[in-house]
């Protein structure tokens, strides 16, 4: 298992990503939670770019063999929204995975 | 080659000509020459995006210039984009709270007034993030002439590799977005090469998008 980022780090590296023409790529099954939450790439973006924090630890996902990092944050409306994100640094992407609403 | 995340099949990226995009709570929004990474095996396509904050404001603007009456989800989404919550752009737009509220969620009609106020504060919040951008301020002067006629029936279309490109209008008889259209394909205020051979899937329920059938560049 490789060495996780710390959460200053990995929060760095998200930005570092998204605002140096790196790719967001938001999965299938974190569309369906967005919908249920009325979140959008709206929402996702201000997170993930603008006030997202990280303070938790990250948890190893077994399956994708990649860290899950939880960048807590608020949304258009300023409710607070999770949003679980891997970090891919060899092809430049940040994938959402999923998205948890009211939650920190 | 990634895995796909839903089956672990391999992915290849392709560029689609034209791609629905629906991750900002609107239904007329078509991303040109977008990257989409589909999986060989359950065949979800999920697109790659880039630079989202040019991508988001470019849409915002392609909604403030058109020559067509705003929605709620226009208007809501103006709002989302300039960065304001219910309140402050309530008092921004000269309309209580309540009433801005009933406005978003479609339960009143937007009048010329809002409509107008609303283009003009958006554009007013780009150019604060943005002072030195000459052609916001050529916006302004075009939102102050509009006389919006129509109800949104078309679709815009954002080059995604290039938003800052001035957005194209395309009309929109709704099947458009459903079926294989013609009328589509052979559109002629496209920024781009006409499209070919396009073929629009149901992706699920309530998600469609615009597929090329063919690869147009590999992607790194």
């Amino acid at each position: 298992m490789p060495e996780p980022y710390d959460s200053q780090t990995a929060i760095e590296k998200i930005r570092e990503i998204l605002l140096n023409d790196g790719y967001l790529k938001i999965r299938d099954h974190c569309y369906v939670r967005m919908g249920e939450r009325t979140v959008d790439d709206v929402d996702i973006r201000l997170v993930l770019e603008e006030n997202g924090i990280i303070n938790s630890k990250p948890e190893w996902d077994k399956k994708h063999q990649k860290f899950k990092y939880k960048v807590n944050g608020y949304d258009t409306d300023a409710e607070k929204i999770s949003v679980i994100v891997n970090i891919i640094e060899e092809t430049w992407r940040v994938i959402a995975v999923t998205v948890i609403a009211r939650d920190w | 080659m990634t895995k796909c995340f839903e089956c672990d099949e391999t992915c290849e990226i392709k560029k689609y000509k034209a791609f629905k995009y629906t991750g900002v709570s609107l239904d007329n929004i078509v991303l040109a020459n977008v990257e989409v990474e589909v999986c060989r095996g359950c065949k979800t396509e999920t697109p790659l995006l880039r630079n989202l904050k040019k991508l988001h404001n470019a849409i915002g603007v392609a909604i403030a210039l058109q020559n067509a009456k705003l929605s709620s989800a226009d208007l809501r989404f103006l709002r989302r984009i300039a960065g304001l919550k219910v309140q402050e752009w309530s008092k921004r737009i000269s309309v209580a709270g309540a009433h801005y509220a009933r406005l978003e969620s479609g339960d009143r009609k937007i009048s010329a007034q809002v409509e107008t106020l609303a283009r003009v504060n958006f554009l007013n919040a780009l150019k604060q993030q943005d002072p030195e951008n000459v052609q916001l301020a050529r916006h302004l002067e075009t939102v102050l002439n509009l006389t919006p006629a129509s109800e949104t029936d078309f679709v815009i279309v954002i080059n995604a590799e290039n938003p800052e490109a001035p957005a194209k209008y395309l009309p929109d008889d709704s099947a458009i977005l459903k079926e294989p259209s013609a009328s589509y394909v052979e559109a002629k205020t496209l920024p781009f090469e006409p499209l070919a051979n396009v073929r629009i899937v149901p992706r699920h329920s309530s998600i469609y998008h615009a597929n090329v059938n063919q690869e147009l560049a590999p992607c790194a």
